[in-house]
């Protein structure tokens, strides 16, 4: 359990807002940092060529257009070249074109850089979610809806780097702002102090701001969840509503948490109602402050008009970019819940892929025995909680044993412990006397097929094999062991082989049955030594069900099983069977022997007594 | 059906939307004017700026600071007006669009539900789903501020466009006269952005049914040790997402940055031309200096529009989609007050020449009759695609035949009124659907008009009659049990148990339920058939029946086959007919004497 660390690191945020905020950052500069150096660079040469283009405007008015209209001598730079009032303008056009170009290069190349930096960023989310997916705990999967991976790769890794769209800009718009203090302090330092005064104004406004609308932006989205998962919930259970007329009563649940969330999305605009506006209104009012002092420090001769013109336009260039660390802190306290969310599945995701080193013999069927354990399985906060306790069991090699209990008697458990899905707290289980926890490859000597079938969207090959270099050959030999070869031959096409048909997502195109017969010939393909089958075969059709384990029985050479399953006739296949009640093993024997020492289990094999008769139901036929 | 239809216009969008959503134009006029007044204000820098340059800074006789102050207390005068005006607007527009989105949302889900059980497969409810919620949240930010600043920015162009022509018009058409080629070009590339950012989504949607798919097979997985074949494929998909987001972003990066090469020549431009206006003294100093910034704040709302309108299209997508499902025709309709209720007391079923195709689909019931007495029992026997569950579906009225009538006592289900028709007639489905909360919350959908204290004495009551109250005892918490998502804190044979419960406390006379087929543990399974023979007791019942006894303990059985009723009679006569039961009753023999 030691698989933490190494993948999860750089998700760890602690301490203050800015300290997390300045996490966040970090991590996206450390994940792309060519890109962000590119775009931020960028940035930079921008905004030093924005305020170059705001002070030369003013020492154009004065150099050029002043002297032009005016009648005087052509100044600057200009008035060196030339005297021609016509040709000097000119000159200054084209020399604020070229910088215009040079800027809109510079806007490509930072956004392009940008761009694909939080591109990269975002993949690193998904990549670090789609690593743990198989590392959590699978008491994680029981305890957190799938829709927790799926908006961790989808919304959460895209809130996750939403601050950083305005990043690189931002962080370029700091050498903007020094370069339009030291351009104000050079026209006057009365100036710059009047013009620089929007900078805190602007920042302290936005600090109230978040405050203000963090709580209530979270209450809206919380109220959102909640609205979703009414509608998913209601329409789900659609046929059920309209059976029992329940319309009008869903539609007045879903009002009651549509309206909540309209009312706290008001509260959550009207804030922002009235801070962009101050935000608009912060700029402007500072060029009205410049145009004042602008005209006392004009007054005093301490400034030219152009030098004026310039300050007023630096401040409303500048706008803009104070604007985006805004946008930045803004989208900052969204951003650090998604990145949580992902450091949180980062985090979880302990189980080591390959945790054992000692290799066990592949000859023959395995042995496995079960020595005085404590099975628990994760809880999914990384808990160990003990399901069933004192087992002790001797699974012979070649030979069936069937798990029998009631629901939740803790009969999964068992069988899970055997493909190390589920672990002893105390005692061991041993395959051919070896602790199976340090077995090297368990998955070539243990086969387990779960109750869920896992087929995924690739060929029938592919979800046979899962990549391991078995023939064809042995391939058709599994689902033809699986009873699911007619299946598959009649997805053939032509010349192309049924192995080569693609199955759709999840399975969609194959029933319950054939989903799990293909999951028990994924099985089977491994010529496992051991083969746990965990109520695999409720869907399948009972005779093919009867096929299939009488078939494994049969066979020479043919693995241990251990069976879960709820049909009398697949129980009384088992050479052993193991009574299985409230977490303990309470016998284990034959059939005959239960029957006339275990009373509990008598009391089961009544109640099974009605399966006969379905039994019969379902192999004549009735089974529409 | 949802119909599939041409995309409508922009125009009819918008028609459709203001009137199923009448909150969003509500008070609109004034919130426009006040839009104006409020772009109005922000066009005031840039004129003060003239005006304090050419009569404040360069009056012939030095600096006039009494006047710059003056326009400075004029301006920030307007400022803050405006500002408080733009705050108004902000605060009208949130309002206005957070209204009319609920009403827009509470509508599509009540339409939803009205729909007919066709529509509401399992596919389309995900998709529903997203439509109340996901597609709902796309328009909120059209409406709230993609909207509202779209407005806010046109409405500050066109001023700015405004002002700029009454300084010169020859100045102004030259600033707008750069940005028309620009506005071909983004015209040109704009469906090139879309198509990215498309590819990205569709990319997306790949990745999340693979991710499922993996977490639906974790233990398989893990257990074939084949975790790191399972991670490359996810790896794969998000190399794909990445990819495409590159080449979004490459597309959109180069139509932002035509803009600032627009900005640039119309500034350049404006200043080369305006100053050799005022050579010849056809502008001032201050109307030239004046036009820099109004290029400025044209071009500023400009961006900012084409920013958007990318959002802005996906907006509309979403809000087509759900005005699509608003629209959906609804073909199970009620008759309400003008239908006709069902004589009291025990009332039977008649199926008359009743055929049913479903949209797009082959003939499954091809003119099936049938009489039903009131109390007796029908056991509907067939293989799978005989039309067993569409005749039941028909019976429970999720829509109606092709061809044919069906009445409940008598009177035709199309005109019985939808209230009287769930109450009278009650459907167990083979899956126990339960909703999240408590058993006992989940019983009063049975009896909405209970209280807490009648629910909990009926609901015992109910128990008790139907042998469960050992069950319910041995679940803990008794009726305060929750259930969870779907139910699915109980097995599927308890989530059985709570449907047959919530049937009975309906006591509906007509009874439609389908037989589970899949294997549950056998001591819940003998509850089941116990309480069902409790629940059956007495009422008018159709079963699709999975079992023998089931069909031996009805008063009728009827086989089925390719959407035809092939034998009517009882257990009795039909074993002994020769026909499609006998044969099955003699495999059936021949299988319990193993």
């Amino acid at each position: 359990m030691s698989a933490r660390g190494g993948r999860a690191s750089g998700y760890a945020l602690e301490g203050s807002f800015t300290r997390k905020a300045w996490g966040v950052v970090l991590h996206a500069l450390r994940t792309e940092p060519r890109r962000f150096t590119v775009s931020i660079t960028a940035a930079a040469f921008f905004g030093a060529l924005t305020v170059l283009f705001g002070s030369m405007l003013g020492e154009i008015v004065d150099d050029v257009v002043l002297p032009a209209v005016n009648g005087g001598a052509i100044g600057g730079p200009w008035g060196e070249i030339t005297q021609d009032p016509r040709d000097a303008i000119l000159l200054a056009g084209g020399a604020f074109l070229a910088i215009g170009v040079l800027n809109a290069v510079l806007v490509a190349v930072r956004r392009i850089a940008q761009g694909w930096a939080v591109a990269g960023v975002g993949a690193r989310h998904r990549r670090v979610v789609a690593d743990a997916l198989a590392s959590l705990p699978l008491g994680w999967h029981r305890s957190n809806p799938a829709g927790r991976m799926l908006s961790a790769m989808s919304s959460d890794s895209e809130t996750a780097t939403d601050p950083l769209h305005p990043l690189a800009f931002t962080l370029g718009s700091f050498v903007m702002m020094i370069a339009a203090g030291v351009s104000l302090v050079r026209i006057d330092p009365w100036i710059a102090l009047a013009g620089m005064a929007v900078v805190p104004a602007i920042l302290v406004v936005n600090v109230i701001y978040e405050r203000v609308i963090t709580p209530r932006w979270d209450r809206g989205q919380s109220l959102r969840a909640e609205v979703s998962t009414i509608a998913h919930e209601s329409f789900e259970g659609g046929t059920i509503v309209k059976a029992l007329g329940a319309e009008d009563r869903e539609t007045a649940r879903f009002r009651v948490a549509a309206e909540g969330l309209r009312d706290a999305d008001i509260r959550v605009g009207r804030t922002s109602a009235w801070f962009e506006p101050i935000m608009d209104l912060i700029v402007p009012l500072g060029s009205v402050l410049l145009m004042v002092v602008g005209a006392y420090r004009a007054q005093a001769g301490a400034v030219t008009v152009g030098g004026v013109v310039s300050a007023i336009y630096l401040i409303t260039l500048l706008a803009v970019p104070i604007r985006g660390i805004g946008w930045v802190l803004g989208q900052m306290p969204q951003a650090l819940v998604a990145f949580g969310r992902i450091g949180s599945i980062a985090d979880a995701a302990t189980e080591v892929d390959e945790p054992g080193h000692i290799a066990v013999a592949k000859e023959g069927a395995g042995r496995l025995t079960f020595e005085g354990a404590d099975i628990g399985a994760d809880d999914g906060n990384g808990v160990l909680k003990v399901l069933v306790r004192d087992v002790t069991l001797r699974l012979e090699p070649g030979t069936v044993t069937a798990l029998v209990g009631a629901t939740g008697s803790g009969k999964s458990t068992v069988a899970m412990a055997a493909a190390r899905l589920s672990r002893p707290v105390r005692g061991t289980v041993r395959l051919d006397g070896t602790d199976i926890a340090s077995v090297a490859a368990l998955g070539e000597h243990v086969a387990l097929v779960p109750q869920a079938s896992f087929v995924f969207g690739s060929t029938v090959r592919d979800n046979v094999t899962l990549g391991e270099p078995f023939g064809d050959e042995a391939v058709w030999e599994a689902l033809r062991a699986a009873s699911v070869h007619h299946v598959i031959e009649a997805l053939g096409e032509g010349d192309a082989s049924g192995l080569d048909a693609v199955l759709e997502e999840r399975g969609m195109n194959l029933s319950g049955g054939q989903r799990q017969r293909i999951a028990i010939a994924r099985a089977l393909v491994r010529r496992p030594r051991v083969l746990v089958l965990d109520d695999a075969t409720s869907a399948v059709d009972p005779r093919i069900e009867q096929g299939i384990l009488g078939e494994l029985r049969r066979s020479e050479g043919g693995p241990t099983v251990l069976i879960i399953a709820y049909r009398l006739a697949s129980i009384l296949l088992a050479d052993r069977i193991i009574h299985v009640d409230s977490g303990h093993v309470v016998d284990a024997g034959t059939h005959e022997e239960l029957l006339v020492r275990d009373a509990g289990y008598r009391e089961l094999v009544t109640a099974y007594e009605v399966d006969t008769q379905r039994r019969a139901d379902e192999e004549s036929g009735w089974f529409g | 059906m949802v119909r599939m239809r041409n995309r409508p216009s922009l125009a009819a969008t918008f028609r459709r939307g203001f009137e199923v959503s009448p909150e969003m134009t509500k008070g609109l006029p004034l919130t426009l004017i006040l839009a104006t007044v409020a772009a109005c204000g922000r066009a005031a820098i840039p004129f003060l700026t003239q005006r304090v340059t050419d009569g404040g800074l360069l009056a012939k006789d030095g600096v006039n600071v009494a006047l710059v102050v003056h326009y400075a207390e004029l301006g920030a005068a307007i400022l803050v007006v405006s500002s408080l005006v733009a705050w108004v607007v902000r605060s009208r527009m949130v309002t206005a669009a957070e209204r009319a989105l609920s009403t827009l949302r509470v509508r599509a889900f009540a339409h939803v539900h009205r729909l007919s059980v066709l529509t509401q497969n399992a596919e389309q409810r995900g998709h529903y789903v997203s439509r109340v919620t996901g597609d709902v949240d796309v328009m909120r930010d059209l409406m709230q501020w993609t909207g509202a600043a779209m407005i806010v920015s046109t409405l500050e162009m066109l001023i700015v466009f405004g002002v700029m022509v009454a300084y010169s018009w020859v100045l102004a058409l030259i600033v707008l006269g750069c940005f028309i080629p620009l506005s071909v070009a983004l015209a040109l590339l704009q469906p090139k952005v879309r198509t990215a950012f498309q590819g990205v989504r569709t990319r997306m949607a790949d990745l999340l049914g693979r991710t499922s798919e993996q977490i639906v097979g974790v233990a398989t997985i893990r257990s074939y040790g084949v975790q790191e074949r399972m991670r490359g494929r996810l790896r794969d998909d998000i190399g794909g997402i990445l990819a495409a987001e590159k080449r979004a972003s490459v597309l959109a990066a180069s139509t932002f940055s035509m803009t600032v090469l627009g900005q640039s020549l119309a500034t350049a431009l404006a200043l080369v031309v305006g100053t050799g206006l005022a050579l010849g003294g056809h502008l001032t100093v201050g109307t030239v200096v004046a036009f820099a910034f109004l290029v400025y704040m044209f071009s500023g709302p400009l961006m900012w529009i084409i920013e958007m309108l990318a959002e802005m299209q996906r907006a509309l997508v979403g809000w087509r989609r759900v005005l699509e499902l608003v629209d959906a025709e609804v073909t199970v309709s009620d008759p309400g007050d003008d239908g006709v209720e069902p004589p009291a007391g025990r009332i039977g079923v008649s199926v008359d020449a009743v055929h049913l195709t479903y949209p797009g689909g082959p003939e499954v019931l091809r003119g099936l009759s049938l009489e039903l007495e009131p109390g007796q029992r029908l056991a509907l026997v067939g293989q799978t695609g005989s039309g067993k569950t569409s005749l039941a579906r028909l019976l429970s009225r999720f829509f109606d035949p092709s061809e044919g009538e069906i009445r409940l006592g008598g009177v035709d289900l199309r005109n019985v009124p939808t209230h009287a028709l769930r109450r009278r007639l009650a459907v167990v489905p083979q899956e126990g659907f339960l909703f999240d909360g408590t058993i006992r919350d989940n019983l009063a959908y049975a009896l909405p008009d209970a209280s807490p204290k009648e629910l909990g004495r009926a609901a015992t009551a109910a128990f008790e009659e139907l042998g469960l109250s050992a069950w319910l005892a041995s679940t803990g918490e008794g009726l305060d049990t929750p259930v969870g998502t779907r139910g699915e804190l109980l097995s599927a044979g308890e989530r059985q148990l709570v449907s047959i419960a919530r049937a009975y406390l309906r006591d509906p006379d007509v009874l439609i339920l389908d037989e589970a087929t899949s294997a549950v543990d056998p001591a819940t399974e003998l509850r089941i058939s116990r309480a069902l023979e409790a629940l059956m007791a007495g009422r008018t019942s159709i079963v699709i029946a999975h079992r023998l006894s089931t069909a031996e303990r009805a008063d009728i059985v009827g086989v089925m086959e390719s959407g035809n009723l092939v034998e009517l009679g009882t257990h009795r006569e039909l074993a002994k007919a020769g026909g499609t039961y006998a044969q099955l009753y003699d495999a059936w023999v021949a299988q319990t004497r193993d």
